[in-house]
């Protein structure tokens, strides 16, 4: 349904966007994940009109949207801070993209008190948007957004202004919707949570470019790049330095470790940064290929599970959880599954998995 | 330049201006020193406590900032004068057959009226920035071992400062400027340099010595507002405050209780006491001819002012006047809202805009409404033709002197409507030359309403400039108030006292509407 085509965009001299391509499908939610302040919401920002690139296009199910005013495209955009007008009650705040459509007073109240009781706040439709909480201006914002039967919602960082709690359960109320709304969807985010949990699909926005494209599974599991791998919280990652391809053998600083991964583009001598997806503590002195002593520095009561900081062969931080309760200065014996270690050749960032 | 351009600044003349220069200084810094000695207390009072009927007063108190220089010496007249409250009891009590208090005509009478004025302004800009004080720091202040002496002196009063610089700046703008006070309260005795003018204009026709006069006065006037302004955000007072209430607690010590008693006192008899003097007073009528004659109520004051009576201002009975002011207010409010708007929103537009506006539109802040009022006269004096056209000049002159509080009411509603939710209202569909009309306009209503009444209430009791463009036959409330004043007898005096609780009574309504707009909330 939309296509958009290498946008570019400087902010203050310097490259914001810089040559951003993506697609959406009918009835798609993708999930922009990047960092603040990375251009996500400028992205959102251009495809709803209320910024120009300075080049690439916006098409709109083959129609060339990219200088169409926002007023015309029909989309829906619900704002970080929700933007909810102060002057209006809920249900002027959510009729007002209806009156635009010269609604008919039975229709327009129709569809306001229909999609008030869709995110659950039909009894909300007098009072003053001052008198709402956090969670409820949001779902305000969502009403106001969807009323007037957008083509597309975007929302920009909805989760933003809320705190924890009430994020993660808005969240789950907000994946509903979502569904019920039957409309594509760009909900951008720099939080993986969120967008694991309401997106069919995430790009990744890294350095102007989206890097990565894939279900919440693929992105997390094989991250493309390390700067993806460090983005989502995988932080067991270090130096290593090729030297065997069969097998597959790299020099670390806790020693040789074997690796069970395409050797096709790699030569002996390469350097590589290397994330381990899984440290195991090895159970009932079972060694295990790519086994280590490592030795316990810090841990973290999470409530269902353990936060474990290693120190491995004395040189390596990692950290794991586990199911099982282990004291500060505790020796231990861990081993990395070859399978589980993705190797990354150094500076280089579009490798394949 | 024509021979004899110079002919009236002869030693005399010049004595006379250097004299009101004087006077008009040393009045202005007197009044402020006073008025601050309450207005400071004051604006703790409100800054930082609780009392039973808070709101009422705080009201009260701030009332007179909006009540016209006639009806403030009517107050006073009422309670003070010579058949006022205060010497009608006294005189009956002891059997004086003279008044005993003869204030009007003094110094003190002008310095009282504009404390009167003028407190207001303390209790909102201070009283504000105090209430504003999070309490907290003076907390950690005391935390850190330091005395409450210490600490309002080390941490409450620096903060204060700016507020209060920019409180005491502006009182002194107002006194310096100060015309219907000084001539309603102390007389032409008293004159400073815009009761000069007025003379020099009215009875001898010196425009030149005036337009001099005028000229100073303009360059003080600028020289302190350009002060009052690089104060930055604080040098002009909020007119609609915001109030949280988190600072506030009741009156825990003896020494609090005391002190929050006799505020509420003070403030009680300087600021309701003459307002209610004169309502009481209106509604008195002597029976007799005689010194402390009895008197009884009546609502006769109120019947004669639709009398055409034979010794009536050029037999115009004072309901036309009253009609006038309706008229000429409801024109001026329209010119100052329309100008007023256009100003605000053209200053969005550019920044050079913004630069020109922001001063043109202060400047008549900083001048003195007589300096405008002589203004229009000397402008458009060139013709005997255009004589006929002062009265149209009024409502002119009216909006001009209510534009900077139109614009200064309109223009932070304005600014204070966050991009996004112009952003908002175009992917709902707005096109952005409707955003004025479809999502501005509604937002910044209350303030509009605001800016109304105030431009409409400054029109209405506006003394100065009228003074200068109304005609007799033609006169407008506060001009028909001070002629009744001037003129003999308890009847022209009641009825001067009936217009001016009329005038008051529709200022009053007016600042009360505002007071329970800025109750609900607004943009924040």
């Amino acid at each position: 349904m939309l296509k958009v085509t290498d946008l570019e965009k400087n902010y203050e001299g310097k490259p914001l966007l810089c040559g951003v391509s993506f697609t959406l499908a009918a009835n798609e939610t993708v999930s922009l994940l990047g960092r603040s302040g990375g251009g996500k919401s400028t992205i959102l920002r251009i495809i709803a009109g209320l910024e120009e690139a300075e080049s690439g296009t916006v098409i709109w199910d083959g129609q060339d949207f990219t200088h169409v005013p926002a007023y015309r495209r029909g989309f829906g955009l619900m704002f970080q801070d929700y933007a909810l007008f102060p002057h209006l009650n809920v249900f002027d705040n959510v009729a007002f993209g209806l009156h635009v459509q010269k609604l008919s007073p039975e229709k327009l109240q129709e569809r306001v008190s229909e999609v008030l009781a869709m995110v659950g706040m039909a009894s909300f439709s007098d009072r003053s948007v001052f008198d709402l909480s956090g969670g409820e201006k949001q779902r305000i914002a969502f009403a106001r957004a969807i009323a007037p039967w957008p083509k597309m919602l975007m929302l920009d960082e909805p989760m933003g202004a809320l705190d924890r709690t009430l994020r993660d359960q808005l969240l789950n109320d907000l994946q509903q919707l979502l569904d019920v709304a039957d409309i594509p969807v760009i909900y951008v985010t720099h939080d993986q949570e969120e967008a694991f949990a309401v997106a069919d699909r995430i790009l990744i926005l890294q350095d102007g470019c989206i890097t990565q494209s894939g279900t919440p599974r693929e992105v997390y599991s094989c991250p493309k790049n390390i700067w993806i791998a460090s983005f989502l919280g995988l932080n067991n990652q270090m130096d290593g330095k090729v030297v065997s391809l069969n097998p597959f053998t790299v020099e670390t600083p806790i020693g040789t470790i074997q690796i069970d991964s395409s050797t096709s583009t790699m030569r002996i001598g390469d350097l590589l940064d290397l994330l381990a997806m899984d440290v195991c503590i090895d159970q009932s002195g079972i060694e295990n290929q790519n086994s280590f002593p490592a030795r316990v520095t810090a841990q973290r009561f999470l409530g269902h599970d353990y936060q474990i900081s290693l120190l491995i062969a004395e040189k390596w931080k990692a950290v794991i959880t586990t199911e099982i309760f282990r004291p500060v200065g505790e020796l231990v014996s861990v081993s990395i599954p070859p399978v589980s270690i993705l190797p990354y050749p150094k500076g280089e960032r579009h490798e394949d998995c | 330049m024509q021979p004899g351009a110079w002919s009236e600044f002869t030693a005399s003349n010049l004595r006379v201006a250097w004299r009101s220069i004087y006077f008009s200084f040393w009045q202005a810094a007197l009044s402020t020193l006073v008025t601050a000695c309450l207005g400071i207390p004051a604006a703790y009072l409100f800054g930082r406590f609780k009392f039973p009927g808070r709101n009422v007063l705080r009201v009260a108190s701030t009332l007179p900032f909006i009540l016209p220089t006639v009806v403030v010496a009517a107050a006073f007249n009422a309670l003070l004068g010579n058949t006022g409250w205060i010497n009608l009891i006294l005189m009956r009590i002891f059997s004086l057959p003279q008044p005993p208090i003869q204030i009007f005509g003094t110094l003190s009478a002008i310095i009282l009226a504009h404390m009167f004025y003028n407190t207001s302004i303390f209790i909102r800009v201070v009283g504000t920035a105090w209430e504003r004080l999070d309490p907290n720091i003076e907390d950690a202040s005391r935390m850190l071992l330091s005395s409450p002496w210490q600490t309002f002196t080390r941490i409450t009063f620096p903060l204060l400062v700016p507020s209060i610089i920019s409180s005491m700046l502006l009182v002194f703008l107002f006194d310096f400027t100060s015309f219907g006070v000084i001539l309603l309260m102390g007389g032409v005795r008293f004159a400073t340099m815009e009761v000069e003018i007025y003379i020099q204009t009215t009875q001898f026709l010196n425009l030149k010595i005036a337009g001099f006069l005028a000229m100073i006065q303009l360059i003080f006037s600028i020289t302190i507002t350009y002060f009052g302004k690089r104060l930055d955000g604080a040098s002009f007072a909020p007119i609609m405050p915001v109030t949280s209430e988190k600072g506030l607690q009741d009156p825990q010590t003896p020494l609090k209780k005391v002190f929050v008693i006799i505020m509420v006192l003070l403030l009680v008899v300087l600021m309701i006491f003459p307002l209610a003097a004169l309502v009481f007073r209106s509604f008195m009528v002597q029976q007799t001819s005689g010194s402390a004659g009895t008197f009884y109520f009546s609502l006769a004051n109120f019947q004669r002012i639709f009398i055409n009576e034979r010794d009536a201002l050029f037999f115009v009975p004072p309901f036309i006047a009253l009609r006038n002011s309706a008229l000429y207010a409801f024109a001026a409010m329209l010119i100052a809202l329309v100008i007023g708007v256009f100003i605000v929103v053209g200053s969005g537009w550019s920044r050079s805009i913004r630069l020109v506006m922001d001063t043109m539109v202060m400047l008549p802040l900083g001048t003195s409404a007589v300096t405008l009022g002589l203004g229009y006269l000397l402008a458009f004096s060139a013709s005997r033709a255009m004589v006929v056209l002062y009265p149209f000049l009024i409502p002119i002159a009216h909006s001009l002197i209510a534009l900077p509080f139109v614009v200064r009411i309109i223009q932070p509603a304005i600014n204070a409507i966050p991009t996004n939710q112009h952003e908002a209202a175009v992917m709902l569909g707005i096109p952005p030359d409707k955003l004025w009309w479809k999502l501005d306009l509604p937002i910044i209503q209350k303030p509009l309403i605001t800016a109304a009444i105030y431009a409409f209430a400054i029109s209405l009791g506006e003394f100065g400039a009228t003074t200068f463009l109304a005609r007799p036959e033609i006169p407008t409330l506060p001009i028909a108030i001070f002629r009744y004043f001037g003129l003999p007898g308890q009847e022209n005096y009641g009825k001067a006292l009936a217009m001016s609780v009329i005038l008051m009574g529709a200022c009053a309504a007016g600042f009360i509407i505002i007071e329970n707009l800025q109750k609900k909330p607004g943009m924040d």
